[in-house]
């Protein structure tokens, strides 16, 4: 199993604020990889860090067997890199769900001003194919209905479903999802991890921050547990839900999760 | 692909076919004069919208690339005796160069200064035209400046320059369409909706927001350009700050984002003060109650999206039937 990503001593510091401390990680080609941990464990911080959105205040970060510690991000996502979706939901929200995903597939829809404005064959014809991609893609997620719909419209468990379209539309090699199941009731959270099973087979190694615990150990090959910016556990679900650390990290902490989720 | 071709074009024939019939029915020079202007001066409200419509900039100061157009298409006839063509076209090119220059300075620093940027610079421009003499004849401003002539034909009249100005219009106003429509027009959306993720879909934000900047500029300078040779005469005094809000208001009572909108608004901003002289007198008072009334209850304008063209057809939709399907239920969480 060769290694997608892999972070080497990554700290993160935001003045005081020691958000990571010394993560090693390594991320698989064909795995579902979850990540936990209490609020404010540096969870959302791994992934702004992972994507260049952050830039790590020690260590390394490699992907592809490249070293992409410090690239912007506009290069880490380019089409088959890594996308990712947002804790906080971030859609263009006065344009269509399709366009959404449309504009998922900018580094790779190769069109020139030119070609538009003449309207050439090949502007046209790449045109209409990103277009029947995107219908793909939505129908995958079940979002055809609403394919023209303007994307602030929809309720909220929809609109993570388009964030996750529009990731899927750089036909990624790595995707980073950020509480996708947050906002959504329980058993649309179910058809979720379903669908993250058939995303990560589509051929995307899959990370994903989930908060319910019951979630999270069903869907994962492995899993991670960060604790106040520290990798605590790296194991399978089995294991890290017997290590003692992760126990006491949870402990007290019972109450908190419960209003997160 | 011809689903979206056939849909949009005859629409947009039957108005081009109507309008083009316009002369034949309007024969007053001066009823010509103000349907032109309407026309050219829709070219510089659709370029704001393509900045701030689409990309989410706020530019104030248009005007100064309406003026540079027209100055350098002016003086280039004038002094150089270029063929009009080359005039005309190269006002564009010129103006998209200083668009592309004042949007690196703006990248360089930042474009949380685009506004003030483009403040001080409409004034900049405007104190080069009143006191450049040798070039600009300042003050006095340029006089005799020839009328536009392609392949012989000289468009020297006002029903002439009917034509000339309702082909160019279309010409931009397609161009600008096809822009918008395109993955070039999605990036600049995704920009002024949510920069962020923008960048997260691979947009290089920064560089989107100059190349907006420097297209819009070609679709100002042309149209200043037309504007010039269409009254002959260029005086400082029409590239102010004054002018650029009132631009600016054209593009946004028309509804930003709509194309169709801002030459609805160009037309109400230019036809209003020729129907109605204390408009005119008044125009900047009335222009900023509009901006001030709009913004707290109509942001979108006329013709924009969820503006008050859709509110207005929503409401006539309610009234017969309960409404369409529920979509905006919990539209926005957090
Ligand atoms: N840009 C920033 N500036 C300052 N502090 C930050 C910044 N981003 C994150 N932090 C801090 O870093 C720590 C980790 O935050 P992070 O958002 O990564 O946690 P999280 O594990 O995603 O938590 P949650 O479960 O609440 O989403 C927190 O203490 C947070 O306040
Ligand atoms: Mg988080």
């Amino acid at each position: 199993m060769s290694v997608l990503l892999k972070t080497q001593g990554v700290d993160k510091f935001f003045g005081g604020v020691k958000a990571l401390i010394n993560v090693d990680l390594e991320i698989r080609e064909d795995e579902i990889l979850g990540v936990i941990g209490p609020n404010g464990a540096g969870k959302t911080t791994l992934f702004n860090v992972i994507t260049g959105f952050d830039r790590p205040t020690n260590g390394r970060i490699f992907f592809d067997g490249a070293d992409i510690t410090g690239k912007p991000v506009y290069e880490v996502c380019r089409s088959g890199g890594i996308s990712r979706t947002f804790q906080n939901i971030r859609l263009f929200g006065q344009m269509t769900v399709i366009d959404n995903v449309v504009v998922g597939m900018h580094t790779r829809l190769r069109t020139g001003l030119l070609g538009v404005v003449l309207r050439s064959q090949a502007t046209v014809r790449k045109e209409a194919e990103a277009y029947a991609k995107a219908h793909k893609i939505l129908e995958y997620l079940g979002l055809d209905d609403v394919a023209f719909e303007r994307a602030a419209n929809l309720p909220y468990g929809r609109q993570r479903k388009v964030e996750i379209a529009r990731a899927l539309a750089s036909e990624p090699k790595l995707i980073l999802l950020d509480e996708p199941s947050a906002g959504m009731n329980p058993q649309e959270a179910m058809e979720l991890m379903t669908l993250i099973g058939g995303i990560r087979r589509m051929g995307p190694a899959v990370v994903v921050i989930e908060h319910n615990m019951q979630v999270v150990m069903g869907i994962s090959d492995r899993v991670v547990v960060l604790n106040f910016g520290e990798k605590i556990a790296d194991g399978t679900p089995a294991e890290v839900q017997a290590d003692e650390r992760v126990i006491e990290a949870y402990l007290g902490r019972e109450e908190e999760d419960a209003d997160a989720s | 692909m011809g689903k979206g071709k056939s849909r949009a074009l005859p629409g947009g024939l039957i108005v081009l076919v109507l309008a083009a019939l316009i002369p034949l029915v309007v024969r007053g020079d001066y009823h010509l004069r103000v349907l032109n202007m309407v026309m050219l001066y829709s070219i510089v409200a659709l370029s704001i919208n393509l900045i701030v419509g689409f990309s989410g900039q706020l530019d104030f100061g248009r005007s100064a690339f309406v003026g540079l157009g027209a100055y350098w298409s002016a003086i280039l006839m004038l002094r150089l005796h270029v063929p009009f063509l080359v005039a005309f076209l190269s006002a564009g090119l010129f103006c998209t160069l200083i668009g592309a220059g004042l949007g690196l300075l703006c990248r360089k620093s930042s474009f949380d200064y685009l506004t003030l940027i483009t403040i001080g610079f409409n004034e900049i421009c405007r104190l080069i035209f009143l006191n450049w003499l040798p070039v600009t004849n300042g003050a006095m401003g340029l006089r005799r400046i020839p009328a536009p002539s392609l392949f012989g034909f000289t468009f020297d009249t006002n029903v002439r320059y009917f034509y000339f100005s309702l082909v160019l219009l279309t010409l931009c106003y397609v161009a600008i369409r096809r822009i918008t429509k395109s993955k070039l027009g999605r990036a600049f959306e995704a920009v002024r909706d949510d920069p962020i993720a923008a960048a997260y879909s691979g947009i290089r934000v920064p560089d989107y927001k100059v190349l907006n900047f420097a297209l819009a500029s070609f679709f100002t300078g042309i149209a200043g350009s037309a504007m010039v040779h269409y009254t002959q005469y260029a005086s400082p005094f029409n590239y102010t700050l004054d002018e650029s809000i009132y631009q600016l208001q054209m593009a946004i009572l028309g509804g930003l984002g709509s194309l169709p909108g801002s030459i609805l608004g160009t037309a109400l901003l230019v036809i209003a003060p020729e129907i109605s002289r204390v408009f005119y007198e008044y125009r900047l008072m009335f222009v900023g109650v509009l901006m001030v009334v709009m913004m707290i209850w109509a942001p979108n304008g006329i013709l924009g999206r969820a503006g008050i063209g859709e509110r207005v057809i929503g409401l006539a939709r309610f009234l017969p039937m309960p409404s369409r399907k529920a979509a905006r239920t919990g539209g926005e969480a957090r």
